[in-house]
This record gives structure tokens, C-alpha cells and sequence, in this order.
């Protein structure tokens, strides 16, 4: 039989409060950094002083003989090149974490210097240059611009933004025994966390390894978080070598160098419209950088697809820690550059830039061809909830003073397929009933959403659910990023809760004359579909299971599955902002988002991803971005002084409208609602100052120095 | 964070003995700790001022008012005398930091703290002002936020105290408390910009404390216009704080006019305070005074912005205290 969501539904797609908020608000919930376990040591890094560098003394005896110290090893050796400021070169575990800081400072280190990549242009202009990546699609491109009759260029960008875990990465690691390992680590993803320990270098030869990794709380990963990473497995390696738990959790501006950024990519565009508005040309020189050895993700051209395009990238290397996969990989960068070319190519063309994405959205022959429908329903939602009709001026705002106000607007897409997972329902005798799933949750409600997806199969309340998740011992599951979880979390609890029920109808169906295909499960009752009046409680039913509890597994691979996930979203933000041109301040009035992810599950949880992703996005757009000497390449801004974070005050309002597509099945939310926020906020300042500032965050200098040369 | 000895003062006597060398004076604490535990400042004596008598006071003192270093910003807000007699020092107050930082961080503290350079606090860096190199890594390096006045010094910093400004504005005073006994001086006159020293932001010799901030009767009109980057919780962009005595006719008989965050200590500008004397507050004189200030604005490689910005700080904080609006 094949398994589907029930069409009439009770507990999924209604509004459910996170199941552990009043933990974490009462600062109840244990994070990896609770983990204060008996006997625990403290483990520092030493990190590399210079961007880039061979180390030539490297001794780490002094540290050794200092107090407390319990175990110290190398992580890099003389010779070696240290590749960014903060690279790791060795660590030590002490009782305290004072007597660790000390200690690091007592190893003896010292770098000969090699000459540093600071910034994309010195990167650039390196010998030899990094070598463009061409992809042409279409029409040639010269051909593709004789059919324009209106042209635009522009420079846009987005500058290297770190992800700003509020918990930072790091782990406790517990060995139990000799081939048992427990971690606590703060991921996204405590199976792959397990994997990477068992195949990490020293550990790979010890017999019958058993590693396990405890997350049921995290802090915050946004794609940073995927392993037990570098000072996990220092962590895990000192704990061996002291016979004691080391804590290792990175300080914060070890998170900055470290912890993950997301690449930038600046782009001069050059794009074309024919005489009826539609995209026909776009040639992009573009270069970004993913770090020393990585490059960005490219993902050019965005949604819509002209004629012909040529995209030119230059992935240039900087002495800088390597990119990490950042919500929405490669899509906050290709909207910010494609969004804010459509709107100047709007205004070359003097067409509605809300009228002109109309007429451009995917047609025949681009793959995102069905989701332009959904694009146009939120286009116009948007428009009419952020009063485009009476807001939206020409480019400029032409009321008096310094204040000039303007609306802008983006569009998006993202994938949010179901991922990997698998997952058990165990229901006992007595009728309570446990699901087990090898997912964690990253913050975006999956602990509420294996208890909502379970009493929803079997016809009970949230309550009567114990859901457990966030240990690689539960049945496996992929980690939480693309926005898979949700997809691949419901279809895996909610297969297996039906198998299990499927066992409780065979038990039930003789006692109520009735074969097991009936019956239905509901308000906590077994009841013959036909003759409701035929009916056993829960408990009544689960009791003829006899002494034996049952399980029953659910896997997302599961072939008989039909039509209860699926992929691809899109979605449309508007902007509306104050400009002070005489300090180049940007003031958020209101942002509304129109989202689409197929069947909500959680309405609550799910506008509550709509809103992060708006908050982040507008973090990003104003504030957020990693800054390199520009001699040094050291970054200057590790903190959350100069690493500026949007606060509450710089939010304005946000209104969030959820699409509902309960037949496209469910689809991943957490990722696509901070694309296209920064774009939005940028056409809107555009719209207020009358002049493109191009490259985000969008800073007063950034403002005042495009109206400067206007 | 360096080992050190820490001193609890009962009195000004007291914390005066302890501040020997190597010792550093503590009050909120919101910018010292940060400092300690980037190693930017290892005292091997930490002297708790909080505990000093006397210090947490707000007291009337003649027309005007006698304000304990160790007040804080918020219990200031607090004050409706303060708030009311002296806009130009609440302006500049709320701005300062989150309602946390403003809960502990005390008004000398915000004299006396350190600039939020990005090369100061940094480890990585040399610096003059730091003590531990010969040159300035802001000056051709990242100077997005660094000084536009004064950058023909050594050190091109900007001072970290919004308080500052406002008082030079208001023509306030400070007492000092020292060894020999203590002494008074207009605020102006405390701070120092040293090509021999740049180190050194003010007067205050090794075993001193500023004990008092002393504010004359409230006169005439105040305002203070802080520029942000962020809403809240950030470092001014600029500020200016701007106290004007009015004569006859509507017209400023003297301004006093001071700028923040543009410079390595509060940047008094006499230029503008000459261009308003004698004339009625408009948008045009206002400016005019701006344009006054800024015509002695050098800007570095990266922030001519800041020469916007104070500008526009100025000519708000004049039309603020002359009308009560700058739109």
C-alpha cells in the first residue's frame, strides 16, 4: 500500500510551539557547553599568529611544564605553511581553562613569513592570475545583444560574511572506554559527527570503535556545522591521551578565523532587453573568494534565463580560512547580483521592476519553469502588502530633506528535497509510543516536528509522543542542511508510525470484527472507518499487543512512498527603507515575505524560518562583513564589536505570508528565506537615493561615497 | 587574562595609594575587562573604585551639579535635573553602548576608556598607542572608522568617550584626585593629543583618578546629534555636541561646539563656534558652521565619508539646540 499524508489532517500544517522553548528560555536545556562532566579538562588551541607562513620553531615542552597542564600535542609541524591568521598549530588540555590559556601562550613558535593574499584584488592581480571559468549558454552573446534595445551595466557584490554561531564550534569528548567514545558537539549533524571521529587518522586502527555523538541541543550551525571538525577531533584526541573528558569549544573570535564564512563574488554585469521587456543578453566578469584553496559557488545566472549569457569567474584565493557551506550556498550572492541587475535594467528600460520580473519569470526551456506560477501569486501578494502601487517612486525620491524613502523587491529559489533518513516507532502495551530519529535539530523545530508528524499517523496528541532525536545511536539520518530535514525527518517518522499502526490494526481488527484495512486511528481511538461507533481506546488496542512492545522502521528511501515530499520553492521578499543621505544611515520601515515550501507542517515554526531568514538577510544587508588588513590579511574584526549584528531596533517590521502547497507534499524552509532579502533591501535604498551602491553590507560609507560621485 | 592582585578602595586616599605602578583603576569594568583579557593592558594591580565613598553620588553643588565618577550611565538617565539641565549630556549618553553596558560603565570610565580602534585591541598588530610599535597600523591600513581631524599626528585613533564632547560643550569641569591632593580643570583641558606620547589621551598622571564631573547652572540651549551606523549598540559614525548662549533677537551670542569619534581626543572646533556668534540659528548658518568645522578635516585613505557625517552631526546638533528639531 502505498504511503501518503492523510487528507484530512489534525495535528500537521495547525501552530505548535516549540516543545523545548521554555527549556532553553529557562536556560534548562544542556548545550555542549553544559557539559561540565566529572574530571574535566579544558582544551586550547594554538593558533598562527600571521595569515600566511612556514613555521620554523615549534616546542611545546614549556607548555607542558606549565600547571595543570594534562596533555599537549602538534597539530602542525616545523616546516609546515599555516595558510590564515588563526590556523591551527597545536593544542593542550589543562584543569582549568585559565591554566590552558596560560600554557598556549608558553609554547615556543615562530613563522618565517611568506608574503599574504589580503584581499579579491590582491588575489587578482597575482602571478599568475587565477584563470576565468567560462560558461556560455544560448545564443553567442554578441548576438544575444543585437536583439537588446535597452542596455545596463552595473558592479555588484558581496563582501566575506562569517557565520557568527551564537554557540561556538567545538565538542566534549567522554571516552567511556578505550573503543568507546561519547562527543557532545555542537552540530548539524551527529551522525556524520560519529563518522568523521571513527575515520579520523589516530582512531581508524582501534578495534571495534565505537563512537557516539549527544546533540540534543545546539546553538546554531547555518551549513558551518557538518563534522566533528579540526578541534573536535584535538578534543577527542586529548581526552585519549589524559584519560580524562576534554571540553574544546572555540573562543569567539577563534569562530570568526575558523568557525566557517561564506564566500563573496563581485560582479560588473552587462544585460539586455529587447523593446517589449524581456531579458535577452547578461556577460558577468565576476571573481569572489572561498579562502585560501576554495573558490565561490557559482550559481550564475540566477532564476531568470536570457537569450544568451556568458559568465566569466575568477575564483581567487586570500589567506583566509576556507569557505564553509552558508544557508542557501551560492544563492544570497547570485540573487544579490542578478536581482539588482533586473532592476536597473527596469529602470534603463523605464518598466515597473515589479512588472519586469513578471515578464521575465522562467518560461519553456528553464528548468524552473513550474515554479513561475507560484512566483507571480507571491509578486503580486508582495506588491500589494508592501503598498507598491502607492510607495513606488522613479528611481530617487523626490520629497524634501535628507530623508528619502524607497521600496525594492527579489525574488528566490531553493531546492529543500527530503533528505536521507530513518527512523523507529515503538509503541508498548501500555500505549505510549516512542519515535526515534538520527536527526538533531539545528534550530528550526525538528524536535517539535517528529512528535507533530507522529500523533498526526497515530490519531493521538503531541503529548502522548515521546520523540527522541539529536544522538547518532537513533536510526540514521543526514545532517541539517539544504533545507532537507524537514522533508526527509517527516517522511521517515511518518512511514514508520503507519507501519507500526499497521501491527496495532492487526491486533485490533479481530476484536472489532473488522479487518485491519477498516480501521482508522483518531482522537486517541481504533475505530472501524464504516461504523465509528466500533471503536477501542488507544490504550485498549496497544493493550492486545500483549507483554511485547513493537517497532517498526521508517525509511525515506521507502519506495511505496507517494507524493509526500518534494523539491524546489520560490519565494519573493519586499523592501521598504528610509535613507538619511546626509549620514548614509539605512532604516528598515518594513519587509514583507512571501514563502513557499508545499505542505507546512508546523505553521508556527515554519513563519519562524521566514522571519530568521529576513533577520539574517537584513543583517547581512546592512552590517555583516569579515574585514582583512589589507597588509596583514589578519582580520581585524573577530568579535561582535566591529563584526557588526543586526539588533532589534535595526529590524523594522516583518510580515510573513506562507503559500499553502499541501500537494506538492513537504519542502524544506530553512534556507530559502534569507536569499533574497539582501537584494530586495539594495534596490529599495536605490529606489531612495537614486543611485546603485551596488556592494553589500551597504554601509554609510558605501552610500555616501556612491552619492558622492553621483 | 594576566594574574593580578586586586584592591578594593575604601576611599580616594586609599585608591590613590594603590594605583602605584603597574596598578590600573577599575569602575564599570565594561572596557578595562575586555582589554585585560585581550592583553592589551596586564596590570599586575587592579584597584576597585566602585567601593570608594562618595563616588556614586549625584549631589547639587551651587547652580549646578557635583557628579561622582562612579555614577553610572544609566543612573544618570535616571537623573531628571541631569536629563533636563544639560540635553547635550543625555543626547549623548543614551547612545552609549546597550541598557547592559549602560548599567555598569560609570561616567569617568567613559573620560577615561580606551579608543575602539581595530588595530588596538588586536594581537596581531604593532601599535603606538598600545605602546608596543613604532607606527600607526590604521593609518595606511583599515581606516574606514579612524580620525579625519588631527591625522597629521602619529596615532590616528578616535577617543571612545560620548560624554566627552557634551561636556566640553557644556563647559564642564573635573576634579582630580591625587597624591599631592586633588585639583580641578575644565574637561577641555584634560584631554592631550601628544606626538611624543600617543599613548597618552589625557592629563592624568600615574596615581591619579578623576573623582568628579562638575556642571555649571544650566544655561542657554544644549543639544547633542549622534550619527550611527547601527540603531543601537555601536560605536558613533560622528557626534556632536553643540551649547548655545543666546542674546538678544535670537541670535547666539556663543556657541561652543565639539565633535566625537573623529579624532584621537573630543575635537573642540572654535572655527564653527566663530561662524554662529552673533548670528541667528537657520539651516543655512547651521551649515555654514559645519562647512567652518570641516574646512579643517584631513580624512584618510578610506573615510572621507566621516567628513559627511560630521558635518551633518554638527549642523543637526546646532538646529537641535537652537529649535528643538533639525528637520
Amino acid at each position: 500500500m502505498p504511503y501518503k499524508w492523510p487528507e484530512k489532517r489534525q495535528v500537521i500544517g495547525t501552530k505548535v510551539p516549540r516543545l523545548d522553548g521554555a527549556l532553553k528560555v529557562a536556560g534548562k536545556a544542556k548545550y555542549s557547553y553544559d557539559r561540565n562532566l566529572p574530571g574535566l579538562l579544558h582544551g586550547k588551541i594554538l593558533r598562527s599568529t600571521v595569515a600566511h607562513g612556514k613555521i620554523v620553531t615549534l616546542d611545546l615542552a614549556p607548555a607542558e611544564a606549565m600547571p595543570g597542564v594534562k596533555a599537549a600535542m602538534s597539530i602542525k609541524k616545523v616546516g609546515d605553511i599555516v595558510r590564515f591568521g588563526g590556523d591551527e598549530v597545536a593544542a593542550l588540555a589543562a584543569e582549568t581553562e585559565e591554566q590552558a590559556r596560560d600554557a598556549i601562550r608558553a609554547i615556543k613558535v615562530a613563522y618565517e613569513s611568506l608574503p599574504p593574499l589580503a584581499s579579491e584584488e590582491a588575489g587578482l592581480e597575482r602571478n599568475p592570475p587565477p584563470p576565468p571559468q567560462t560558461t556560455e549558454k544560448g545564443l553567442k552573446i554578441e548576438e544575444a545583444f543585437a536583439k537588446a534595445t535597452v542596455t545596463s551595466e552595473g558592479f555588484y557584490g558581496v563582501a566575506v560574511i562569517t557565520h557568527v554561531c551564537l554557540e561556538t564550534h567545538g565538542l566534549v569528548a567522554d571516552w567511556k572506554a578505550d573503543d568507546d567514545l561519547v562527543v557532545y558537539c555542537s552540530t548539524q549533524a551527529v551522525g556524520n559527527t560519529r563518522n568523521s571521529l571513527k575515520n579520523h587518522g589516530p582512531f581508524k586502527a582501534i578495534a571495534n570503535l565505537k563512537v557516539t555523538c549527544e546533540t540534543p541541543f545546539m546553538g546554531g550551525g547555518f551549513g558551518s556545522k557538518f563534522s566533528a571538525d579540526l578541534q573536535g577531533t584535538v578534543a577527542a584526541e586529548l581526552a585519549r591521551k589524559a584519560k580524562r573528558p576534554v571540553k574544546l569549544m572555540l573562543e569567539r573570535d577563534e569562530e570568526h578565523w575558523a568557525g566557517g564564512n561564506r564566500p563573496s563574488l563581485f560582479a560588473k554585469v552587462k544585460a539586455g532587453a529587447d523593446k517589449d521587456g524581456k531579458l535577452v543578453a547578461l556577460d558577468v566578469e565576476s571573481y569572489g573568494t572561498g579562502g585560501n584553496s576554495t573558490g565561490v559557488d557559482m550559481r550564475l545566472p540566477y532564476i531568470y534565463l536570457p537569450e544568451g549569457h556568458r559568465i566569466r569567474n575568477r575564483d581567487v584565493n586570500v589567506n583566509a580560512f576556507n569557505k564553509r557551506a552558508f544557508r542557501a550556498p551560492g544563492s544570497p550572492q547570485a540573487c544579490a547580483v542578478m536581482d539588482q541587475m533586473m532592476d536597473d535594467l527596469a529602470h534603463a528600460g523605464g518598466w515597473d521592476p515589479v512588472e519586469f520580473r513578471l515578464k521575465n519569470l522562467p518560461g519553456q526551456g528553464n528548468p524552473l519553469v513550474n515554479l513561475s506560477p507560484i512566483w507571480e501569486k507571491e509578486l503580486k501578494m508582495g506588491a500589494e502588502a508592501i503598498g507598491w502601487k502607492q510607495g513606488y517612486h522613479k528611481r530617487g525620491d523626490p520629497a524634501a530633506g535628507p530623508i528619502k524613502r524607497g521600496l525594492g523587491c527579489a525574488i528566490n529559489t531553493w531546492g529543500g528535497g527530503p533528505g536521507g533518513a530513518q527512523a523507529s516507532c515503538t509503541i508498548a502495551p501500555d500505549g505510549s509510543v516512542e519515535v526515534r530519529c538520527g536527526t538533531q535539530d539545528l534550530g528550526t523545530g525538528t524536535t517539535t516536528l517528529v512528535p507533530i508528524v507522529a500523533a498526526e499517523i497515530l490519531g493521538l496528541e503531541i503529548k502522548d509522543i515521546q520523540g527522541k532525536i539529536g544522538s547518532s545511536a537513533y536510526p540514521d539520518a543526514g545532517g541539517s542542511g539544504g533545507s532537507t530535514s524537514c522533508g526527509g525527518v517527516s517522511l521517515a517518522v511518518g512511514v514508520a508510525c503507519m507501519k507500526a499502526l499497521e501491527q496495532i490494526f492487526a491486533k485490533a481488527a479481530p476484536a472489532l470484527d473488522a479487518q485491519p484495512g477498516d480501521l482508522e486511528a483518531e482522537g486517541g481511538k481504533v475505530y472501524v472507518k464504516a461504523a465509528p461507533a466500533k471503536s477501542l481506546s488507544w490504550k485498549q488496542a496497544c493493550a492486545l499487543l500483549g507483554a511485547q512492545a513493537i517497532t517498526a522502521v521508517g525509511d525515506k528511501a521507502d519506495k511505496e512512498i507517494q507524493g509526500m515530499a518534494a523539491s524546489g520553492v520560490g519565494g519573493a521578499q519586499f523592501v521598504d527603507v528610509s535613507v538619511d543621505v546626509e549620514t548614509g544611515q539605512v532604516r528598515v520601515n518594513k519587509v514583507v515575505a512571501v514563502a513557499d515550501c508545499g505542505l507546512v507542517m508546523n505553521r508556527l515554526l515554519c513563519e519562524s524560518q521566514v522571519y530568521g531568514g529576513v533577520v539574517q538577510g537584513l543583517s547581512l544587508a546592512l552590517f555583516e562583513e569579515r574585514r582583512l588588513d589589507p597588509r596583514s590579511a589578519l582580520m581585524l574584526n573577530p568579535d561582535m564589536e566591529w563584526y557588526k549584528l543586526a539588533g532589534h531596533s535595526d529590524l523594522g517590521e516583518i510580515e510573513v505570508h506562507l503559500l499553502d502547497y499541501p500537494e506538492r507534499g513537504v519542502i524544506g524552509i530553512g534556507e530559502p528565506p534569507v536569499i533574497p532579502t539582501q537584494a530586495a533591501l539594495a534596490n529599495a535604498v536605490t529606489n531612495a537615493v537614486g543611485v546603485r551602491v551596488g556592494v553589500l553590507p551597504i554601509t554609510p560609507k558605501r552610500v555616501l561615497d556612491a552619492l558622492a560621485k553621483k | 587574562m594576566k594574574a593580578f592582585t586586586y584592591k578594593s578602595a575604601a576611599s580616594e586616599a586609599d585608591a590613590v595609594a594603590a594605583l602605584g605602578p603597574g596598578a590600573v583603576a577599575l569602575a564599570g569594568g565594561t572596557s578595562l575587562l575586555n582589554l585585560m583579557k585581550e592583553r592589551v593592558i596586564e596590570p599586575s594591580v587592579v584597584v576597585n573604585l566602585k567601593s570608594v565613598a562618595g563616588l556614586d553620588k549625584i549631589e547639587a553643588a551651587g547652580d549646578g551639579w557635583k557628579i561622582g565618577a562612579g555614577v553610572t550611565i544609566a543612573a544618570l538617565l535616571e537623573n531628571p535635573q541631569v536629563v533636563k539641565g544639560y540635553p547635550a549630556l543625555a543626547e549623548a549618553l543614551e547612545t552609549v553602548g546597550t541598557p547592559q553596558i549602560r548599567n555598569m560603565a560609570t561616567l569617568g570610565g567613559n573620560l577615561c576608556a580606551k579608543t575602539p580602534c581595530l588595530y588596538f585591541s588586536h594581537d596581531g598588530f604593532a601599535c603606538l598607542k598600545r605602546g608596543n610599535g613604532n607606527s600607526c597600523p590604521a593609518k595606511d591600513g583599515d581606516n574606514e572608522f579612524s580620525a579625519i581631524f588631527g591625522t597629521v599626528m602619529p596615532c590616528v585613533s578616535v577617543h571612545a568617550s560620548s560624554a566627552s564632547p557634551a561636556l566640553i560643550a557644556l563647559g564642564a569641569r573635573l576634579r582630580v584626585a591625587g597624591s599631592g591632593g586633588a585639583r580641578e580643570l575644565p574637561v577641555e583641558e584634560f584631554f592631550v593629543l601628544s606626538k611624543d606620547d600617543p599613548a597618552r589621551e589625557n592629563v592624568l598622571k600615574q596615581g591619579e583618578i578623576v573623582t568628579h564631573v562638575i556642571l555649571g547652572k544650566p544655561a542657554g540651549k544644549s543639544a547633542t546629534y549622534v550619527a550611527l551606523h547601527k540603531a543601537s549598540h555601536d560605536w558613533p559614525t560622528a557626534l556632536a555636541s553643540a551649547a548655545l548662549d543666546m542674546g538678544e533677537g535670537d541670535l547666539v551670542r556663543t556657541a561652543r561646539i565639539c565633535l566625537g569619534g573623529v579624532a584621537p581626543i573630543p575635537w573642540r572646533v572654535q572655527a564653527a563656534e566663530a561662524a554662529l556668534a552673533g548670528k541667528k540659528v537657520t539651516p543655512e548658518t547651521a551649515s555654514a558652521a559645519a562647512d567652518a568645522a570641516m574646512a579643517g578635516a584631513a580624512p584618510l585613505s578610506q573615510n572621507a565619508y566621516k567628513v559627511k557625517v560630521a558635518h551633518t552631526a554638527l549642523k543637526r546638533a546646532v538646529l537641535l539646540a537652537a529649535r528643538g528639531s533639525w528637520k
